[in-house]
């Protein structure tokens, strides 16, 4: 049983750490998953970025040459506004393309291309407009060179946006794949998370499922067992009554016999006289002795299993119970032997529990009246009651100052039949403890002991605070 | 006017030993009633009903039946129910000696209609007793058919 609830702790455990490595891995190719998203709608942006950059660039050139234009054609200053506008612009934007550019080499030398081809139109509209301001008028030639200007500029501006709409395309392409991957790794990473749940869910109902086999399979034994310890107590006893019943037969017998002897053993010898006697008296008698002393013994042992087998049976009333009044009791019954003894008896509150009144009754009778039994004759006997409760259990101890209990002995004590050692000229069956260990174990608790061989022993024992709720289920 | 002396005892008891015993304490207890010993559940059956090795030979005197528990083929409960469903058995009285007193056995024997359960005993001056007193209740118990016989 303990193996086995072991195992299965053992399986709750891998389950359980599997579960969490799973989800762990789950979470970060999620992650993994996001991270790629976010990178790629960057790059989309990025690309954004650049062919605003880009129109931006031509518009303020664009811009530039018309204002220009309209100066060198009416010489106002005024028309010169949107030219400044467009420089200033064109100042700010051509150095941040070249940032933006810095991840491909061909729009950066395109840029490149495209800042040479804008500084000498800024050079050549300037010039005009500072021959314009010194009085001198322009030439259709100088219209026809600012056209060739822009013409160049409009292929590197075209050029790079068509290499810019590209890429806008494949990354927007790959921002969508992302983007469905992303919901399918969240889809798929529910779906395995049902299916583990599912799973940990079926391996745990068949943990219980097996557990209650397990559990069924041990009450069926015990009550088997049970039915066993009381069949065999009975069926011993049959031959008892025989042996019991002819021996007594036997003795009404001899005793008859004798009755007659005495009438006709006058006439026998002397000698015959005597040994007669002797037979009857001493030879039969002390068989008979013996047989009867032996199947007392044997009954008093099958009724010790029987007992045994009855604690079982009984079925527990479980009530508050109050342990004091309960020792009260059980030191008013062993009164004579505590006044006669002159054993010094201290109790200590003790603590309330809800248990069998009548098991508890027992077990504090059976502890006590060992208590006493063993005391040691050649000093004066102490004995203390005391006990406290925790969370799981309450534990009541019983301290004497006895004869004590040796290493060896401390298992046997709680065995049917087992006595510890130095017992002699003390009565009991052996029985006690042992009764006391199995009304424990009902209640859910335990009995052990400490002792110093000579200077005396305490006996802890517990029983569970949750009876009340194990019984409900 | 009672006749009981004609009334046969018949004890189903498969220990040996312990037939002689009971025997013995009728006796002393001056039961002097003729007493049929039967060790065997199914010779039982036969003997009451008139069966296999005692067809047509039916018991016809009133009777008064010792049942033994643990007995080989049937046992004592099954003997009980059979006596207590047939017509002509059913007011037999029937005791019950037995070494169990497991309560539950008690109660069954109880059910199943057996008038007296007694325990045998291991200490043989309370067998003893528990026999005399089961004759003093022979000597006073009304057997049904003990007057016509």
């Amino acid at each position: 049983m303990e193996l086995s609830s072991l195992n299965i702790r053992r399986w709750f455990l891998a389950i359980f750490a599997f579960s969490c490595l799973g989800i762990n891995l789950l979470a970060y190719i999620l992650y993994l998953k996001n991270q790629e998203l976010i990178r790629s709608s960057q790059w989309v942006m990025h690309t954004y970025d650049v062919i605003a950059h880009l129109n931006g660039i031509y518009g303020s050139l664009q811009d530039m040459n018309t204002a220009q234009r309209g100066y060198l054609m009416t010489g106002k200053e005024s028309f010169l506004g949107p030219y400044r506008v467009g420089l200033e612009k064109l100042s700010k934007e051509m150095p941040e393309l070249f940032d933006l550019t810095r991840d491909n080499a061909a729009q950066q030398k395109n840029a490149i291309a495209l800042k040479e081809t804008a500084d000498r139109m800024q050079a050549l509209l300037q010039e005009q407009i500072d021959r314009r301001r010194a009085g001198n008028g322009y030439a259709i030639a100088e219209m026809e060179e600012n056209k060739r200007r822009m013409d160049d500029l409009r292929v590197v501006y075209s050029e790079m946006l068509g290499i810019e709409k590209n890429l806008l395309y494949r990354r927007s392409a790959k921002e969508q794949q992302s983007q469905q991957n992303y919901v399918t790794t969240i889809f798929l990473s529910a779906g395995l998370s049902i299916v583990g749940l599912l799973l940990a869910n079926g391996v745990i109902l068949f943990m219980t499922l097996r557990r209650q086999t397990a559990e069924a399979d041990l009450i069926r034994a015990n009550k088997e067992m049970e039915g066993f310890t009381y069949i065999a107590s009975h069926d011993l006893r049959s031959p008892l009554v025989n042996l019991k019943g002819f021996s007594s037969e036997m003795r009404y017998g001899i005793d008859e016999l004798k009755g007659i002897l005495e009438r006709t053993l006058a006439n026998a010898s002397e000698e015959d006289q005597a040994r007669i006697r002797q037979i009857l008296d001493e030879d039969i008698g002390e068989a008979l002795k013996y047989i009867h002393a032996s199947v007392e013994k044997m009954d008093r042992l099958t009724n010790a299993i029987l007992e045994l087998s009855r604690i079982g049976r009984r079925p527990l009333k479980l009530e508050p119970v109050n342990p004091n009044a309960i020792v009260r009791h059980c030191l008013g019954t062993l009164h004579h032997q505590i006044t006669t003894k002159g054993i010094e008896v201290r109790t200590h509150p003790l603590p309330a529990v809800i248990a069998d009144q009548l098991s508890l009754e027992q077990v504090f009778g059976n502890v006590l009246d060992n208590a006493i039994k063993y005391l040691d004759p050649s000093r004066p006997g102490r004995i203390e009651i005391g006990g406290y409760r925790n969370y799981r259990e309450t534990t009541y101890w019983v301290r004497d100052n006895g004869r004590g209990i040796s290493e060896g002995d401390m298992q046997k004590i709680f065995e049917i039949y087992r006595r510890g050692g130095n017992n002699e000229r003390i009565p009991g069956e052996g029985l006690g403890m042992a009764y006391v260990r199995s009304t424990l174990r009902r209640l859910s608790g335990a009995i052990w002991c400490e002792s110093k061989p000579g200077q005396g022993t305490t006996f802890y024992f517990t029983i569970s605070n949750s009876l009340k709720r194990e019984q409900d289920k | 006017m009672t006749k009981s002396e004609n009334v046969t005892i018949v004890m189903i008891e498969d220990d040996e030993g312990h037939a002689r015993l009971i025997e013995k304490n009728l006796r002393r207890a001056g039961i002097m009633n003729e007493i049929v010993h039967i060790d065997n559940g199914r010779k039982a059956a036969d003997y009451l009903f008139g069966r296999g090795d005692f067809a047509n030979n039916r018991p016809m005197a009133p009777m008064l039946i010792l049942l033994d528990l643990n007995l080989p083929e049937l046992d004592g409960f099954q003997i009980l129910e059979m006596i207590k469903k047939d017509s002509e058995t059913r007011l037999v009285p029937v005791i019950i000696l037995t070494t169990t007193d497991n309560p539950r056995e008690v109660e069954r024997g109880y059910a199943l209609g057996c008038n007296v359960y007694v325990t045998k005993p291991v200490e043989y001056e309370a067998f003893a007793d528990s026999i005399r007193k089961l004759g003093l209740l022979l000597a006073v118990v009304k057997v049904p058919g003990a007057d016509e016989g």
